[in-house]
């Protein structure tokens, strides 16, 4: 009978609203580039001085959305003893013998606050300033302008552009530049009103659209998305490690793909329509990422078909937190197979993480190992104390983008990877802590 | 008193039991993919124009990729060219775009199917012009093949009898036509069959989602341009196509009661053999006349927007058509709206969506007053092959280049199912 005197109409809305918010916690359990998500990640931001980004992050909720950024450098320098030199590098390598490519990955960040289904954008080299100046009007040119911040103009002057502020309260810059001599990768989390805490609202989505500033040829991608487990009882619990372990029951964020995969050219192929050569450039970057940390040390492995479903493969390539790489130059054993001269036109190409267990941090750091203790002095802990040592190797997110390349004209075109497969290994994002606004 | 709140108890019990039901029935459904293998992949847009003469102004050509992911087993892909082009009523030879093309005449919209197979070896990538097609013996694993054992030494060619000729796994009995009109604006969509049943059918064994693909748009000219896109994916479920028959597919499940009556509609969960359509797309874009803020050169911006219907009966020649309504949402958190029908395809410029006059289109820079939008479409409509709608997006500028992106979709699937009738 005491049943009965608890409200029938209460009762039945409990129910509902319980299945609605789980509702919400049943996406799609892995990571996509096609859907909002509450992780947005950009592998290749390009601001080098002859080519610029422009990113652009919405939100389709209908109420104010709170996003935390960081830009991760990825350039390498190459560096003796710890004394950096000024040429760049991708791997070891690249640099001379005795030399190493060293990466700092360090990561800057900035907030946002979008307000219901804003779009927003902006130069990854100039940033945006936090203006509602100029504005457009029929019949007249609509465009950002320029903002003369020094005594002299500067190719990283932010731009002003229309719309309405994006920053934090009180604070001129929204999105930070990066200057011209930038490659390296963007990560924006939902967060809640604090700034800091993880939200799985799964509401953000964004693009990347490269461009070369002189030419306009431009190459755009959709930014990959982490779906977060809204879930009240097993979800995403607002710490600041994200643990990429949901596959469809119980965990934070979804998990990153067990590898990637694209179809392209053979590297030096011709385009039989334009006459034009081709060349394609692979942008990786880790699932697992350590911001404010350190760098994340990476393994993977190339497996390859071509048409005449020969199966080929190159071997592991190592290297820290951000790989972007022209496929004719992986100087590694079996990378020729990427090469048109081999008779193919065309690849099928898989990428696949390394299937070890690795030290994240400690003096053994990307050494592969099989415990804490092989790692080494100095290992480093998450937020939640956790050890960041021997962990499986990191799961990998990729672009990819093509040059066709006629004479002294080079036109490209950028291309998400497809995703092959759920990771059985769960990756973490650790964010630095008391960064909100 | 009490007996009322118990039958009040009991049906609203009933009736959240439902509701919650049809929630989770809903989410269970997934949606499309640009980003995964797949059974039936869609190009959404293909442009051939190799004189420059009606949709381009320097020699296109599109090249698609189609590739098997599986890893050990031999897919057929059975493949379907929509040729959306419209014609002269003057002269219906004469291919065009609106009616200035036809000196003043109607501009005839038109809608036809080509059908055609792929063979495709395991992991196997494979490319095509569209313009030219792959013909019989330009297919990379077509022979010559040998006999199997102990006549292995021996090429088929010679004949071999009772042990008969191994050809393993090939592109035999596979033939891509050229499309059939240059100009050509239109799309493809892919299905995958399991090629060892007898006779083959829609594929949804344990190696069914094996497809993945792209297109890339080639011009030639003053500018060289190249945009690609990944062709958009919708899953098998693995669920028996039986309840259907074999030559209707169901995309998705049916939770609008009202498309009951046009059948043949399934409603059960069981029945759905595919993913859904998205209820809503989300395409992210500069408004149209905006100065591309990275360009040294000022150059203006205009996005080409491409909307298919999920839908289409081949075996009758009746194109999907839908209703696609736009939310349009500037960076002043304003909205605008409109409609706009999607009879078989639809590529268009965004600010000639709502109207001609592009300066005074809520997708002009200068109406809207920003110059990054967020646009939501969403299909309607009582087709009976559904409203669900799938898309691409290109960027153009001033200069003559271009770069093409994937759609973002958001929600459940759409709440009517989307049927593809195979011939």
């Amino acid at each position: 009978m005491r049943g009965f005197k608890r409200s029938p109409w209460l009762s039945g809305l409990g129910v509902l609203l319980a299945a609605l918010i789980l509702n919400v916690g049943q996406a799609r359990a892995d990571v996509t580039t096609d859907m909002p998500g509450s992780v947005v990640i950009y592998p290749k931001i390009v601001s080098d001085g002859t080519r610029d980004t422009l990113v652009t992050l919405s939100t389709t909720s209908n109420l104010q959305t709170y996003v935390h950024c960081f830009y991760v450098n990825g350039t390498g320098r190459c560096a003796q003893n710890g004394v950096e030199t000024a040429q760049a590098c991708n791997l070891d390598q690249d640099c001379a013998a005795g030399q190493t490519c060293a990466r700092s990955c360090n990561s800057q960040d900035f907030d946002l606050i979008l307000t219901a289904q804003q779009p927003t954008m902006w130069r990854a080299s100039t940033g945006r300033y936090a203006s509602m100046d100029p504005s457009c009007r029929v019949g007249q040119p609509c465009q950002c302008q320029t903002v003369q911040v020094g005594p002299n103009p500067s190719p990283t002057d932010p731009q002003a552009c229309p719309g309405l502020e994006t920053g934090v309260q009180g604070t001129r810059w929204t999105p930070l530049p990066v200057g011209t001599d930038f490659v390296g990768e963007l990560k924006c989390v939902q967060v809640q009103q604090d700034g800091d805490t993880p939200f799985a609202g799964n509401q953000l989505k964004g693009e990347a659209l490269i461009e070369a500033t002189a030419t306009g040829q431009k190459s755009e991608y959709n930014a990959l998305t982490i779906t977060g487990n809204a879930a009240a009882n097993g979800g995403n619990n607002g710490d600041l490690d994200l643990l990429l372990d949901y596959a469809g029951q119980g965990g934070e964020y979804n998990v990153c793909p067990a590898s990637i995969a694209f179809t392209t050219y053979a590297e030096g192929a011709v385009d039989a329509f334009t006459g034009a050569t081709v060349s394609t450039e692979l942008t990786l970057v880790p699932c697992t990422e350590m911001l404010e940390l350190g760098a994340t040390p990476v393994g993977v492995g190339f497996n390859v078909v071509n048409e005449f479903e020969q199966p080929l493969s190159a071997d592991a390539v190592n290297f820290d937190c951000h790989f972007t790489r022209r496929l004719a130059d992986i100087p590694q054993p079996g990378s020729q197979n990427f090469l048109a001269t081999l008779g193919t036109n065309l690849l099928n190409i898989r990428v696949t993480p390394t299937n070890t267990l690795r030290c994240l941090t400690g003096a053994n750091r990307g050494a592969v190992c099989t415990t804490d203790l092989d790692c080494g002095a100095g290992i480093l802990s998450s937020n939640g104390n956790g050890p960041l040592g021997c962990r499986p190797s990191s799961g990998i997110l990729g672009v990819a983008e093509e040059f066709h390349t006629l004479g002294n004209q080079t036109a490209t075109a950028a291309v998400n990877a497809h995703a092959i497969g759920a990771r059985t290994n769960p990756d973490i994002i650790v964010l630095p802590a008391g960064v909100g606004p | 008193m009490g007996k009322t709140k118990q039958n009040a108890y009991r049906a609203l019990t009933a009736l959240t039991g439902a509701a919650v039901a049809m929630v989770l029935a809903h989410s269970a459904s997934a949606l499309s993919t640009s980003d995964r293998p797949a059974s039936i992949i869609v190009w959404p847009k293909i442009i051939v124009d190799t004189s420059a003469a009606v949709y381009t102004t320097e020699p296109t050509d599109t090249l698609l990729e189609l590739t098997n992911q599986a890893t050990s087993t031999a897919k057929q892909a059975h493949c379907f060219y929509i040729n959306a082009n419209s014609h002269c009523s003057n002269n219906p030879a004469q291919v065009c775009s609106d009616a200035t093309d036809c000196g003043g005449f109607a501009c005839t919209p038109g809608w036809a199917e080509i059908d055609f197979n792929i063979y495709l070896t395991r992991s196997q990538p494979l490319a095509w012009y569209a313009s030219g097609g792959l013909h019989r013996g330009d297919f990379p694993i077509e022979g010559p093949f040998f006999c199997n054992n102990p006549l292995s030494n021996i090429p088929c060619t010679f004949g071999c009898g009772a042990v008969g000729c191994n050809t393993g796994q090939s592109n035999l009995g596979s033939g891509i036509p050229p499309v059939p009109e240059d100009p050509f604006r239109g799309a493809l969509v892919c299905i995958q069959f399991d090629p060892s049943a007898n006779p083959a059918v829609p594929d949804q064994s344990a190696t069914r989602n094996a497809f993945t693909g792209h297109a890339t748009f080639l011009s030639s000219g003053p500018v060289l341009d190249v945009a690609k896109y990944n062709a958009v994916g919708l899953a098998a479920t693995g669920n028996a196509i039986a309840p259907n028959g074999t030559d209707i597919l169901q995309l998705g499940v049916a939770l609008d009661t009202t498309q009951v009556a046009r059948p043949p509609i399934p409603e059960s969960l069981a029945n759905q053999e595919y993913e859904g359509c998205p209820n809503t797309l989300v395409v992210d874009h500069l408004f149209d006349g905006a100065i591309d803020p990275l360009s040294s050169t000022n150059a203006t911006t205009s996005t080409e927007l491409t909307l298919i219907p999920c839908g289409n009966n081949f075996l009758s020649q009746d194109p999907g058509d839908a209703t696609a309504q736009f939310l349009v949402f500037n960076e002043f958190e304003q909205r605008f709206s409109t409609s706009r029908k999607v009879d078989c395809l639809l590529d268009t410029q965004i600010s000639n969506i709502d109207t001609r006059n592009n300066a005074r289109s809520i997708f002009s820079a200068g109406v809207a007053g920003t110059i990054a939008g967020q646009t939501r479409i969403r299909g309607v409509g009582t087709s009976a092959t559904g409203r669900g709608l799938l898309g691409v997006a290109r960027l153009t500028t001033s200069d003559g280049t271009s770069a093409a992106y994937n759609i973002h979709q958001l929600g459940a699937a759409a709440s009517t199912v989307d049927l593809i009738t195979l011939p």
